[in-house]
């Protein structure tokens, strides 16, 4: 179980136990019910809501520990103590963020893994194996998301589904266009009767096209931003230090100590983690 | 060597324990143990952790306890440092069991295309093994498979035989050649096309991943040493320039405790931006966050460390503070 699934269930317990509805507390966006189904979690909206808010009040309570204990040791400010309080909603941003960077990981996985497993179904159905059985012993393997997808698609044929509808309705839950186009192609040379490995040999040779230009979209971005992670959060926190000495020694400004705090735990980190994310998200995965 | 190994599996053979934490890190640690088949078993690597964080705590304690006080910073260092040295010693079978997997895919093509064209004349699985098997002296593979081939000609099922093969080695390519081999074996199914195609499969795909390293690898690290490099060398040079305008002033613009806090806020940000550039390795690397973590962190974190303070004494003595 993911960290963020066995989060989303004890927060769900705990709310249910204490009698709270999270839903009632949280605004959801119709993009974020589109993700829970795409997250392929398995969580309700209820687990969601109570996510964000143990996500939320957690980062409010551990910075409270955090800087009452930091204020014991350094005789901080303890008017700080307050911005516990902006945390709470700062945390659910994130969590809300992370659960978004989740879903297109996912996408991500599902296209970096169709490629293997479509080859791999390909040679299967070469060598005589039925489109089913083809597709349990892809399933059986280690293809990250699309085993798990072609795991769900069979649990639907074995429970009468004919095959088209079985494809048809897994591919709804991923946002993979990779994915969807390959439902779509089998559906229909199924519907057809047009050959099937025809059908796979083509996907598969547009998968290793577009994973071609992934590598060079991939080293481009890269590229770009590599230089704004390395100034953004490499020099420019390392220099921070050197231009509030000297500007304090020269101007007379002086920066609270406590604001180093949010400055280098908070704001530094989380943007290296954007831009990583960012770039993760069009990783070719190779 | 064989006399330092032995005495190593003893030493090890006295910390092993059945606690909970013990076990954990042997079972974290035992998939790439099997596939690594050193001398030393999983119980063996997670009692080297234990000493490994034993010994580093316990030298780097007494060293830092000499250099820096109050006691309480120099042991809350040497926790850091022995902690860092027991991630290295557990990163090391990860390491070395992917290296040997990378190493076996790219001998891969060159073992499937001996075998097919054996297979492709004589029709027979057998033959073939039996010849791309011992045709080169393929380094990671080679040894692999002549204990696979030898247990299939002594009547283990080949299923048996070359279990590790087909499962035990976490590469999807060469569980699917050898998962292959077995179904023709067992079968008398015609694998020829499939062989072919996974052989074309394993070489485009290490072309990619050659094409990709060759583009974005320098990217990569430039990243990883935002944290690792960049940072803690432009941190310890502000340190030392505060230290430095305070002594020319006279005057200081933070109080000792004041400067310890920020200090600690700096080493906190060394220690996240670290694991997340680690994290990110690991990710274009083996796909995966915390495997990236598990290899990288210790090593970074050292360098980081090292650069840090080497800086700040150094720029420290420059400019006189």
């Amino acid at each position: 179980m993911s960290v963020v699934k066995a989060v989303a269930v004890d927060a769900g317990a705990v709310f249910a136990s204490l009698g709270i509805d999270p839903e009632r507390l949280v605004r959801l966006r119709k993009s974020e019910r589109l993700g829970m189904l795409q997250a392929g979690m398995d969580i309700s909206t209820a687990q969601y809501c109570a996510y964000l808010l143990a996500v939320g009040i957690a980062a409010g309570l551990l910075f409270a520990v955090l800087y009452t204990a930091l204020t014991l040791a350094f005789g901080l400010s303890p008017a700080y103590l307050l911005l516990a309080l902006p945390l709470v909603p700062l945390g659910m941003f994130f969590a809300r963020y992370h659960f978004a960077f989740l879903v297109r990981k996912r996408a991500r996985d599902v296209d970096l893994n169709l490629l293997d497993a479509l080859r791999h179904l390909l040679s299967e159905l070469r060598s005589g194996e039925t489109i089913s059985g083809a597709a349990l012993n892809v399933a059986s393997e280690d293809y990250g998301a699309v085993s798990d997808l072609l795991k769900e698609a069979l649990i639907y044929i074995n429970e009468g589904a004919s095959i088209e509808s079985a494809f048809r309705e897994v591919s709804s839950r991923t946002p993979s266009e990779a994915f969807r186009n390959f439902a779509a192609s089998l559906s229909y040379s199924l519907s057809t009767g047009n050959s099937l490995v025809q059908v796979l040999e083509k996907n598969v040779r547009e998968l290793e096209l577009s994973q071609r230009i992934a590598v060079s979209i991939y080293a481009n971005e890269c590229s770009k931003l590599s230089t704004f992670v390395v100034v953004l959060t490499g020099v420019l926190p390392g220099l921070l230090i050197f231009a509030l000495a000297e500007g304090g020694f020269v101007f007379g400004f002086r920066l609270p100590v406590e604001s180093f705090m949010f400055i280098y735990l908070l704001a530094f980190p989380f943007s290296k983690y954007v831009m990583q994310a960012k770039l993760a998200s069009i990783s070719p995965g190779v | 060597m064989e006399e330092q190994l032995r005495l190593l599996k003893a030493f090890a053979g006295r910390v092993r324990s059945d606690s909970p934490a013990f076990v954990a890190i042997e079972r974290g640690l035992r998939g790439s143990v099997e596939v690594m088949r050193g001398e030393l078993t999983a119980g063996d690597w997670a009692a080297l952790v234990v000493i490994g964080f034993a010994l580093a705590f316990a030298v780097s304690a007494l060293i830092l306890a000499a250099a820096i006080t109050p006691l309480i910073f120099a042991l809350g260092l040497s926790l850091a440092v022995a902690l860092v040295a027991a991630f290295s010693v557990y990163a090391l079978p990860l390491v070395l069991s992917q290296g040997k997997i990378w190493a076996m895919e790219r001998e891969l093509p060159s073992f499937i295309s001996y075998l097919l064209s054996v297979y492709a004349e004589r029709r027979n699985m057998h033959d073939a093994l039996l010849a791309a098997t011992y045709a080169s002296d393929y380094r990671h593979l080679g040894p692999e498979l002549r204990e696979a081939f030898a247990g299939y000609r002594a009547g283990a099922p080949p299923e048996k035989a070359y279990e590790r093969l087909a499962r035990t080695v976490r590469s999807r390519y060469v569980n699917r050649t050898f998962g292959w081999v077995v179904r023709c074996l067992e079968t008398g199914l015609d694998v020829s096309d499939a062989l072919g195609m996974l052989s074309h499969d394993v070489s485009a795909t290490l072309e990619l991943a050659a094409e990709k390293n060759s583009k974005v690898g320098m990217m990569t690290w430039m990243i990883s040493a935002s944290s690792g490099f960049f940072y803690p060398l432009f941190a310890a040079l502000g340190l030392a320039i505060m230290s430095a305008f305070e002594r020319l002033a006279a005057f200081q613009m933070y109080s000792p405790s004041e400067k310890g806090f920020v200090t600690l806020v700096l080493v906190g940000y060394l220690f996240a931006g670290v694991m997340l550039d680690a994290g990110y390795n690991g990710q274009v690397k083996f796909g995966d966050f915390r495997r990236g973590v598990m290899v990288y962190f210790p090593a970074m974190m050292l360098l980081a460390f090292a650069i840090f303070l080497v800086s700040y004494k150094s720029i420290g003595a420059f400019v006189g503070a």
